[in-house]
């Protein structure tokens, strides 16, 4: 099935709840029909929980996978000769993975929304770009897992590319003051994992050893605080010390999902807030599964109208979220804005079935 | 006190000390002892630990903690010993190796106090997980072992907390008399390949699955608040251990003529419980949504749910379901079925089948359907509230008399 090029030519902060809602809802329903029809085992999940396609059904009413289900489960909506590109989530090993199938058009799709959301604080030009990470060149290609997926697909905003780290994962001072001489003075991208940002900018870059500030930077970063929430470092003091250090004002945490992927959420830099895009929305529920009010903290429910070739266009994520309100942040986007406050605990999981 | 021999402690625990993280006693003086069993100085040991484990400020917060209370106390044992009566001689058999679930707060003392009580000596593998309640046994062990009366056991009896490391379990194995270990299939398919002595005994407690019998026509006559009150049994057995015990029970077969009504007033009643008592964490609630999904995928029988928020999801599969133990919940996920009687039963029962808890049938029912159905399962039977309370016969062993020798004297 295809999105309407009309829609996807909208600017995606420009449409207020109402207009949104009736699109959005248009094609959530038109999706749920395209899985229902094409992938079995979501068929099996949407009869059994007793849901009734129909052309009134409200946002909530649709029925969510949770996010696990895709570490188990080849989910497809397409015949498997149709699928050209496997994603895979990035995950600590020994943890199942989320494999989630693409087609051409999936594809095509994920690229195109990922552009016009990324446009919105980058320029639509090209920007010289700084990864903080190693060269995926001479990472193993086996692993194609969600960072280099990321690492490849942000990397179509820039060019000039240079590799923070070497080989060995050390600071390359030689490159990096050879890339700072040449583009600092004027915009250049920063894109790179939370932590490795965090590991390599904040902890052991030495400023002594840098011939310029990165005043002119625009960093681009996710990937999750599992490993700083341990430090106790939050977004604040993330900011705080990369401005400190290096001069870095304009910084951007996106959050989003493997299963999602595209249509992903920007901090935006006015406000410090997640915004919702035309393509994607998001509701907040409580323990018992219904709508936490604005405020209120719950499990964060994800919509895309990207998953074409696998149905996940509306998950159940495990992470702990907020809304704070819609269409009038003060950064002047429209749409959803929210907090994200990490990952549901572990739980302790009490059983008899497993020795460690 | 038949027999002594010098073990070494350096050769088993204390070799490689950055792999052993924590022993709770690091004892140069161990010795290997055995007793008979419900020795003086065992129970006396067990009625102080029952005692003091009472008296930790935050005990009743746990009621797992409460249930061990009540299972070490003076009168409890004594009942233990009662049912143990022999006419045999006894001794324990020396080492006992314990390996404990990581993911059970208070198995590894029940394990132990059955070594203890069978008279053996004691290593335990504790669980690697920071649970408080093991740590507030811990503290009451050793505020016991202070005790000078208890030296021999300080001395004979060990625990200790390492993660799965092959070597450490080898090294205790060698040299060991019997090994008990709890644990999943594919953990005991890996730790049953390190060699133990020729005359060790080995006793596996593997990954079980648990279900309940009611009987429509006892509950029938029954007023609603007493079928509150099984309710309120069921919920303790259902809900305590999040499901993932392997005495929780998942099936619930409703015995007697279908009474639709009945049974979903019961459902209902288990929910406006949970409502009131049960707290929900996040995780708990995706685990059992995402729980959900998986059954719906990958069972071909599943039919007909029924949700009562997130408090209750109630699952009937279709009629011709054969095979159960597949069919698994989490934190409050009970699929039903209606049979007729008791021994339609035995369709149902197979090998890895544990616990059955019940209402509303006699124990002679129960024995004749035991009995008449050359069943392969079914190891306990008990009142539905009891299905999570532990013995010293266990899937099938006597455990006590399991790990001690006999010896024949003419």
């Amino acid at each position: 099935m295809n999105i309407d090029r009309n829609f996807l030519n909208i600017n995606p902060y420009s449409l207020k709840k109402k207009d949104k809602l009736k699109k959005f809802l248009y094609y959530i329903n038109k999706l749920t029909v395209h899985h229902y029809k094409n992938c079995e085992i979501y068929k099996k999940i949407i009869k059994n929980l007793k849901f009734k396609i129909r052309k009134k059904n409200r946002l909530e009413n649709f029925p969510m996978l949770p996010v696990r289900i895709f570490k188990k489960h080849d989910l497809q909506s397409v015949p498997r000769n149709k699928v050209i590109k496997k994603l895979v989530s990035s995950g600590t090993s020994g943890q199942e993975l989320s494999k989630i199938y693409l087609d051409k058009e999936n594809a095509r799709n994920q690229i195109m929304v990922l552009k016009k959301i990324t446009e919105t604080i980058l320029s639509n030009q090209r920007l010289p770009m700084l990864i903080i990470d190693r060269d995926p060149k001479i990472l193993d290609r086996s692993v194609f897992n969600a960072q280099l997926t990321a690492i490849l697909g942000f990397s179509i905003f820039g060019k000039h590319y240079c590799y923070l780290l070497d080989e060995e994962g050390n600071i390359d001072y030689k490159k990096l003051n050879e890339f700072l001489k040449k583009y600092s003075h004027d915009n250049f991208f920063i894109f790179g994992f939370t932590s490795l940002v965090f590991e390599n900018l904040i902890q052991k870059l030495s400023t002594k050893l840098i011939c310029s500030y990165f005043q002119n930077g625009i960093l681009l970063h996710g990937g999750g605080w599992k490993k700083l929430d341990k430090l106790k470092i939050n977004n604040d003091n993330f900011k705080k010390k990369l401005f400190s250090k290096i001069k870095l004002k304009k910084i951007h945490n996106y959050y989003g999902l493997v299963e999602q992927t595209g249509s992903i959420f920007i901090e935006s830099n006015e406000c410090g807030y997640f915004h919702t895009s035309i393509y994607s929305d998001i509701l907040i529920r409580n323990n018992n599964f219904e709508i936490a009010q604005k405020g209120k903290k719950g499990l964060i429910q994800l919509f895309s109208l990207l998953p074409t070739s696998y149905p996940g266009h509306n998950i159940l994520t495990e992470d702990i979220g907020e809304i704070v309100g819609e269409d009038n942040c003060k950064c002047g986007k429209q749409g959803k804005y929210f907090r994200i406050h990490g990952r549901a605990k572990e739980a302790e999981i009490r059983g008899c079935s497993d020795v460690r | 006190m038949a027999e002594q021999k010098k073990l070494k402690l350096e050769d088993v625990a204390m070799s490689d000390k950055n792999k052993i993280i924590h022993g709770l006693i690091e004892n140069k003086n161990f010795n290997i002892k055995v007793f008979q069993p419900f020795g003086d100085l065992v129970k006396d040991f067990i009625n102080d630990f029952s005692n003091e484990l009472k008296k930790q400020k935050e005990t009743y917060l746990y009621p797992d903690l409460n249930y061990l209370v009540m299972w070490t106390s003076k009168k409890s044992v004594n009942k233990l010993e009662k049912r143990f009566t022999t006419d045999q001689i006894l001794l324990g058999r020396g080492l006992i190796f314990h390996i404990c679930p990581s993911n059970v707060p208070t198995n590894f003392i029940y394990s132990f106090f059955f070594g203890l009580l069978s008279g053996n000596s004691n290593i335990v593998k504790m669980p690697s997980k920071k649970f408080r309640e093991k740590e507030i046994i811990l503290l009451t062990i050793k505020s016991l072992f202070k005790k000078k009366k208890f030296s021999i056991l300080k001395n004979s009896n060990y625990f200790i907390e390492y993660k799965n490391e092959i070597e450490t379990t080898k090294k205790f194995s060698s040299i060991c008399d019997g090994r008990v270990i709890w644990g999943g299939d594919k953990t005991i398919n890996e730790i049953r390949k390190v060699w133990i002595p020729e005359r060790t005994i080995e006793i596996t407690f593997s990954d079980r699955y648990s279900l309940s019998i009611i009987n429509i026509n006892q509950l029938k006559k029954k007023k609603s608040n007493e079928i509150k009150l099984l309710a309120n049994k069921f919920f303790y057995d259902g809900y305590t251990m999040n499901q993932l015990a392997c005495n929780s029970p998942h099936f619930v077969f409703w015995i007697g003529k279908k009474n639709t009504n009945l049974q979903n007033y019961f459902w209902s009643e288990l929910n406006k419980i949970v409502e009131k008592k049960f707290l929900f964490d996040e995780i708990h609630v995706v685990d059992k949504y995402t729980n959900l999904i998986e059954n719906i995928i990958n069972q071909k029988n599943f039919r007909n749910l029924k949700i009562f928020k997130n408090n209750l999801y109630i699952i009937d599969p279709s009629s011709d379901v054969k095979k159960i133990e597949n069919f698994r919940g989490v934190s409050g996920t009970f699929f039903q079925k209606n049979i007729s009687q008791i021994n339609d039963l035995k369709n149902f029962i197979n090998k890895k089948c544990q616990t059955v808890s019940y209402f509303g049938f006699t124990k002679k029912q129960l024995e004749l359907f035991i009995l008449n159905n050359n069943l392969l399962g079914v190891d306990r039977l008990v009142p539905i509230g009891k299905a999570l309370g532990i013995d010293i016969i266990w899937d099938g062993y006597e455990v006590l008399k399991s790990l001690s020798r006999s010896v024949s004297l003419d």
